[in-house]
């Protein structure tokens, strides 16, 4: 159990390509230079959970992504491969590792520690359990964790690629979460289920939250409506975040599942329901009143 | 027939190339002197190394000019004029 003391959502629905992030960078006081929209994004969704907290320099990042930075993996594909010329110094060094935690750190004048971590099926759930961890064994104090994807270039092998209708509407985001041990000025409280569990058992755990008062439901984009109508038949005292209505498809949606509760709640709890190979993964958030 | 240093659109295209792939976007060309030293204090343009990479890299690309290491680019990158002397000598 952690919590979260502070919130940072950056969602958009792009209609003509990626936005163009650089004036609101500027505003925040960020340098644009050498940096691309992945980057920029991430930036400014990470900006905006810090923004007005004083951050100990050890705050660790712990950052995530669906797709990654692809933009610039396509032109760096595309001049080796198509144009057959030398990809820009500046592009390939933009694609190492964790070069866009870098960026957060430095503009939030961060020193602690910084990982990206990737995971097929559970992006979102792996990053904030790996937070979790870290957070209960001491290890950590403070950790930025958030999830950044960028609206694709490149839309419908995007939707191939991410096994998802070719009707879906992509969407960008980049939501973060300033997570601690203290409970003190906290605005939630997160617990990440540490496995899967299949559907018996998560029939007994909604049976189990179903007690509760103000239990609100939120579903991933990969649990099916029909699944989603079942179970809110199943349990009529649940109310649903209709997160879905402000927000378009990208894969660490969970996280603006998780911030726009949140955002949009002074008390209550919710239950994040997402599904993958091996069975369901539960998160839930209770608000501090 | 003008060229090298003496090619005004030639070296006009050097300091377009430089502000876009160095990303110096608040400087017009002709803020670029021809005869200061680009990697130097005296050059407002405040380049670094990662800036020359990427100016090998896009005279490669751009121009077919090979610069194989940085002795090679610190002869040949200094001013706008040598710069373009280099690419087009006489």
């Amino acid at each position: 159990m952690i919590y979260i003391h502070a919130t940072g959502i950056h969602n958009t629905i792009p209609t003509s390509g990626q936005p163009d992030l650089r004036a609101e960078l500027k505003a925040m006081g960020a340098d644009n230079r050498r940096s691309d929209h992945f980057m920029r994004l991430a930036v400014i969704g990470a900006h905006k959970a810090a923004d007005g907290h004083e951050l100990p320099a050890e705050t660790a990042v712990y950052m995530t992504s669906g797709q990654g930075n692809t933009a610039v993996f396509n032109r760096i594909c595309s001049a080796l491969r198509i144009e057959k010329n030398l990809p820009k110094p500046v592009d390939f060094i933009n694609l190492l590792s964790n070069s866009t935690g870098f960026y957060i750190a430095s503009h939030l004048g961060l020193a602690g520690r910084n990982i990206f971590l990737t995971h097929h099926h559970f992006p979102v759930q792996m990053t904030l359990l790996t937070a979790q961890n870290d957070i209960t064994q001491g290890l950590q104090q403070t950790i930025l964790a958030g999830g950044v994807d960028e609206w694709q270039t490149r839309p419908q092998l995007a939707r191939k690629l991410m096994g998802i209708e070719e009707t879906t509407v992509l969407g960008e985001g980049s939501n973060w979460l300033l997570l601690s041990p203290e409970r003190e000025n906290a605005l939630a409280v997160l617990e990440v289920e540490k496995r899967c569990i299949n559907e018996e058992e998560l029939t007994l755990r909604l049976r189990a939250e179903s007690k509760h008062h103000d239990i609100t439901i939120a579903f991933a984009p990969k649990i099916t409506k029909s699944q989603a109508a079942r179970f809110m038949n199943q349990y009529p005292s649940f109310k649903r975040h209709n997160y879905e209505a402000a927000c378009a498809y990208y894969e660490t949606l969970a996280f603006y599942a998780l911030n726009s509760f949140i955002a949009a709640h002074k008390k209550g709890r919710l239950l994040h329901i997402d599904c993958g190979t091996n069975g369901y993964m539960l998160m839930t958030v209770e608000i501090i009143p | 027939m003008t060229i090298g240093s003496a090619d005004e659109s030639l070296k006009r295209r050097l300091k377009e190339m430089i502000i876009r792939e160095c990303e110096k976007d608040n400087f017009a060309p002709a803020e670029v002197p021809d005869d200061v030293v680009l990697f130097s204090d005296e050059c407002a343009l405040g380049l670094d190394s990662l800036d020359a990479l990427q100016i090998a890299v896009a005279l490669q690309n751009q121009f077919s000019v090979r610069i194989p290491d940085s002795k090679s680019f610190r002869r040949h990158v200094t001013t706008i004029n040598a710069l373009a002397d280099f690419i087009q000598p006489e």
